[in-house]
């Protein structure tokens, strides 16, 4: 089977939904055709279309945007939309958050099956991430692997329905420290941020 | 100060009283998700488009509507990329509000949000769109005053903002 997972982050690089792109691959069997597509921009490119048509599930990976999906990716999933339809195809998603509750994503669960039943695809859940800030900032994921934690976990389950073709349901998994730790990293990283352009501490709030 | 974001290039419906209205142009970037509109120009996104002041407009306004096509139960594209430029109306910080981890305010209004979704909707997209909403003015501190679907721009027609 051919497995499309596709990065919609709009960062070309070091981008959260890349780390978990990078941490779900391997789960995949060695017989399984698995495609690293782009979705960066507000269109699609033909040559990333027809690789999407030709395969049996997508697997989206994609950041969570005032609690739904960014507008990139609304654009894309529009131009899909056609071409996609009447295609036997499996849809899964993984997306991730800033804030520290993977529960935070369900909204956006339910676009991309609304998405599913205007094309006539098959929505198959996914993996809403919490403490998306962490993943591409520090080696954590790298940790995570030998800490086997909640969402790598998840992500070797979610491999597995997709392989199956079973539908996995909507799972939330967040990173495996407290929340209080992850807002006092995340705030620390803040200040060191506009510190090294130049900026006073008490710019971060500044009003206009 | 109201604000009107609306993908509606004749955009007619009668507003009353100080307001501003942005409408489709094609200089709009995505955002990029750089959150430099944080720690490089705290409260300004640094894509020099004409779209760099969102934030700060939205922390002058008691109301926003969008009027807007409704898809898969989502804000239109058009709206949506206002919105996602808006980021730099929260502080970066964290609180927690309803037992959820939310921003910070960086001022001091509460802005009261409406809907005019036009197009034809599915009753799952119409309970989406209601939910999305309701996440996203908890999200930013603000409420939700109200949420209408039309199934055409024809069908709006009577209403004012
Ligand atoms: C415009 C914008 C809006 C965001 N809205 C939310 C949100 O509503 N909830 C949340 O938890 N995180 C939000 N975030 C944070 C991102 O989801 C988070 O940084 C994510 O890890 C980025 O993933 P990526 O690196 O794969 O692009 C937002 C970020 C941006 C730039």
């Amino acid at each position: 089977m051919t497995v499309a997972l596709i990065n919609a982050s709009p960062k070309l690089s070091h981008s959260s939904s890349w780390a978990l792109i990078k941490n779900t691959v391997g789960f995949f069997p060695n017989k399984t055709n698995v495609k690293m597509l782009d979705m960066h921009t507000n269109t699609v490119s033909e040559n990333t279309v027809s690789e999407l048509l030709a395969a049996d599930a997508w697997v989206l990976f994609f950041p969570l945007y005032v609690d739904a999906l960014p507008s990139h990716v609304l654009r894309c999933l529009m131009q899909l939309e056609e071409r996609a339809r009447g295609k036997t195809l499996k849809v899964y998603a993984v997306i991730n958050c800033g804030f520290y509750e993977g529960e935070q994503t369900e909204v956006a669960f339910e676009i991309v099956e609304n998405f599913c039943i205007r094309a006539g695809l098959e929505f198959c859940g996914g993996v809403g991430v919490g403490g998306g800030g962490m993943l591409s900032t520090t080696p954590v994921l790298e940790d995570m692997k030998h800490n086997k934690t909640a969402i790598i976990h998840e992500l070797k389950r979610l491999a597995k329905s997709v392989v199956r073709g079973r539908n996995h349901g909507v799972k939330f998994k967040s990173v495996s420290i407290p929340r209080i730790m992850y807002k006092v990293g995340a705030e620390a990283l803040w200040r060191i941020n506009a510190v090294k352009y130049g900026n006073k501490l008490s710019d971060l709030g500044k009003r206009y | 100060m109201k604000l009107i974001v609306t993908d509606l290039e004749n955009f007619n419906l009668p507003v009353s009283g100080e307001h501003k209205i942005i409408k489709p142009d094609s200089r709009l970037c995505r955002c990029v998700g750089c959150f430099n509109c944080w720690f490089k120009t705290p409260g300004k996104c640094v894509i020099a488009d004409g779209f760099d002041d969102i934030g700060a407009l939205w922390g002058k306004c008691d109301e926003v509507y969008y009027v807007c096509r409704c898809v898969y139960g989502s804000l239109s594209p058009f709206a949506k990329n206002i919105q996602d430029r808006g980021l730099a109306y929260v502080h970066p910080d964290f609180v927690i509000r309803g037992g959820e981890m939310h921003h910070r305010r960086r001022y001091d209004n509460v802005i009261k949000c409406s809907v005019l979704f036009y197009g034809e909707t599915t009753e799952g997209e119409r309970q989406t769109a209601r939910k999305l909403m309701q996440a996203a003015m908890d999200n930013y501190d603000g409420t939700v005053e109200r949420i209408e679907f039309f199934d055409s721009v024809e069908d709006m027609e009577g209403i004012s903002l």
